[in-house]
């Protein structure tokens, strides 16, 4: 696979660099390489790493390295990391592996008096809500990114069938724990906050605590399944359903 | 750096009409939690205020945006204040800004409104504020419900303020910044503002590339910490999206509606939208303190002059930083 990457100083201490134009598993696991390389390279001139979909945001410290020496310094150890590995098809290194291999798995109580959306997605999809929980819960899925806010990640891809754009209108508030999906990503909403995703369901789990460590469930590169659980198993594990006026307007009651 | 002692109040509120927040130099290494970095919006005048009493360039400082704000001290302390003017008042008699005071118990310290000079002033404490700092940093995010006394809520009335230090009893002289370097916000003039032409600027059409450096653009009232919206006419971006990446602060984004966004300190980490490219860090400020409805226009500037400028910045406020 190709792994060349592209680099761009985007101000003093940023250096961008692109790794492709397409959403992919495999450059997912480029993107982990990579900072895990510029971790070892940059030491204690990193300030921050932003992975995403196709880029990684180097964040360094302009007191100790140059903008220019950053860029070299990086994309020099980037073509060496990547020759070891050009003998063969890229394969991600055994640390990777082990940060990413480990399934997590997330409880979900699929049912519309939570899930507000799950009903219209259904009826336009021309299936049973139940079948929306079954094509959800069915696949195994990749953290791209986290962002939006603390722990929010965007997991990707969802089954075709179940493709729905965000919402027009973001809504003013959604739960925590709310489970949605928008287009081919799937997301949990780790506190209340604004939103446009379409809510399928709602997690009893705690997804982002600063008291803990580290403080977000799930980070990049994660593999996470949703399993679809009772509303007993609900309420046991700590989940809150809605209020009695909040079931009315979804017209559930 | 924290003595153990009984805590010591110092400073009450007894006034805060808008936002008066907690803020330090931001939250580092956070952001693949999606924690913003935050800090404050005009790091000079922040960088001043600490430097003025001698503190950690890092000293968590309050910002009090748009004025309208007062503290009684409940004991003798040492305070600063700099940024924008909000006739500053230390009980009737008017004070200079940038500069220390000292408060004995019972005086009153009071910001007005805005002057027309500026929208954020800075108030630091010798030693720093005593304040909860989740993720290693004192910066209050409300959407992120981190920092402050109650979860991301801004300073209210009663709120009781101490420092990470004891006060010196004796008063020394009080101290102010050479005049020649403050800064002084007109709000009624046009900001220029450099940035660095980068991320998605080749895509944008030539048309749009030099619309956006002709003309003066209005900052829209609709800004916050976390993005300062401009007004003009509008920017046909090449595309409504591109895949989401990591965003730098001052990053100039174009959402569909051809309206730029300024990414301040509070934006998110990644985000979806084409940019033109990054404002200056050392102009970011700038933005920082700008009225709603003052004018703006961009220059184009390099890579060189911003590290140029952030060295000198970073020297200037520590020579003894470690390089």
């Amino acid at each position: 696979m190709k792994v060349s990457a592209h680099s761009e100083l985007i101000s003093e201490k940023n250096l961008l660099v692109r790794f492709g134009d397409n959403i992919s598993e495999d450059l997912l696991d480029v993107i982990q390489e990579a900072s895990l390389c510029a971790a070892k390279v940059f030491g204690r001139q990193l300030k921050d790493l932003v992975a995403s979909y196709t880029t990684l945001l180097i964040e360094f410290d302009p007191l100790l390295i140059s903008p220019w020496q950053a860029q070299t310094t990086f994309q020099k150890a980037w073509d060496k990391h990547c020759l070891m590995m050009h003998s063969h098809a890229f394969k991600p290194s055994q640390k990777v592996k082990e940060t990413s291999g480990a399934c997590i798995e997330i409880p979900v109580y699929y049912h519309p008096s939570v899930a507000w959306d799950i009903q219209v997605i259904a009826q336009e999809k021309g299936i049973t809500w139940q079948q929306v929980a079954e094509y959800h819960s069915q696949k195994e899925y990749r953290v791209y990114a986290i962002g939006f806010a603390p722990g929010f990640a965007f997991m990707g891809q969802i089954d075709s069938r179940l493709e729905t754009p965000r919402q027009t209108r973001p809504r003013t508030s959604v739960p925590a724990g709310s489970v949605a999906i928008s287009d081919l990503q799937t997301a949990v909403y780790p506190n209340q906050s604004p939103g446009g995703w379409n809510i399928i369901g709602r997690s009893p789990s705690v997804f982002f605590n600063l008291e803990s460590s580290p403080a977000a469930l799930l980070k990049t590169a994660d593999r996470v399944r949703f399993k679809p659980i009772n509303k007993t198993l609900f309420i046991q594990l700590g989940g809150c359903l809605d209020d009695l006026s909040a079931a009315e307007n979804t017209g559930e009651s | 750096m924290k003595v153990s002692m009984p805590i010591t109040d110092l400073l009450k509120i007894t006034k805060a009409n808008f936002s008066a927040l907690f803020t330090d130099r931001g939250r580092v290494q956070q952001q693949s939690l999606g924690l913003t970095q935050s800090g404050p919006m005009d790091e000079y005048a922040f960088l001043w205020a600490n430097k003025l009493l001698g503190n950690d360039l890092n000293a968590a400082c309050i910002e009090i945006t748009f004025g309208k704000f007062s503290v009684k001290a409940l004991q003798r302390c040492q305070v600063a204040i700099t940024g924008a003017n909000f006739n500053a008042r230390l009980n009737q008699h008017n004070l200079a800004n940038w500069e220390t005071l000292y408060l004995k118990e019972g005086d009153e310290l009071h910001f007005d409104g805005p002057q027309m000079n500026g929208t954020r002033a800075y108030l630091a404490i010798k030693g720093g504020f005593d304040c909860p700092k989740p993720f290693q940093s004192a910066c209050t995010v409300k959407r992120e419900n981190l920092g402050g006394f109650n979860d991301g809520e801004a300073l209210k009335i009663g709120d009781k303020l101490s420092s990470l230090v004891e006060q010196t009893q004796a008063q020394t002289v009080n101290i102010s910044v050479y005049p020649e370097l403050i800064r002084a916000y007109n709000n009624r003039t046009t900001i220029h503002c450099r940035f660095i032409p980068s991320c998605q600027w080749p895509l944008f059409s030539r048309q749009d590339q030099q619309h956006f450096l002709n003309q003066i653009y209005r900052i829209n009232s609709q800004s916050d910490r976390m993005g300062v919206r401009l007004e003009g006419e509008k920017l046909k971006p090449y595309n409504s999206g591109i895949i989401s990446e990591g965003i730098a602060l001052g990053a100039i984004q174009v959402p569909p509606d051809g309206q730029p966004i300024v990414l301040m300190r509070d934006r998110q980490t990644i985000g979806g939208y084409p940019k033109l490219g990054t404002v200056l860090s050392t102009d970011v400020e700038k933005i920082g303190q700008a009225m709603p409805g003052q004018k703006i226009q961009f220059h184009v500037s390099d890579i060189k002059t911003a590290y140029e400028e952030r060295v000198q910045r970073e020297l200037f406020f520590d020579p003894h930083i470690e390089r």
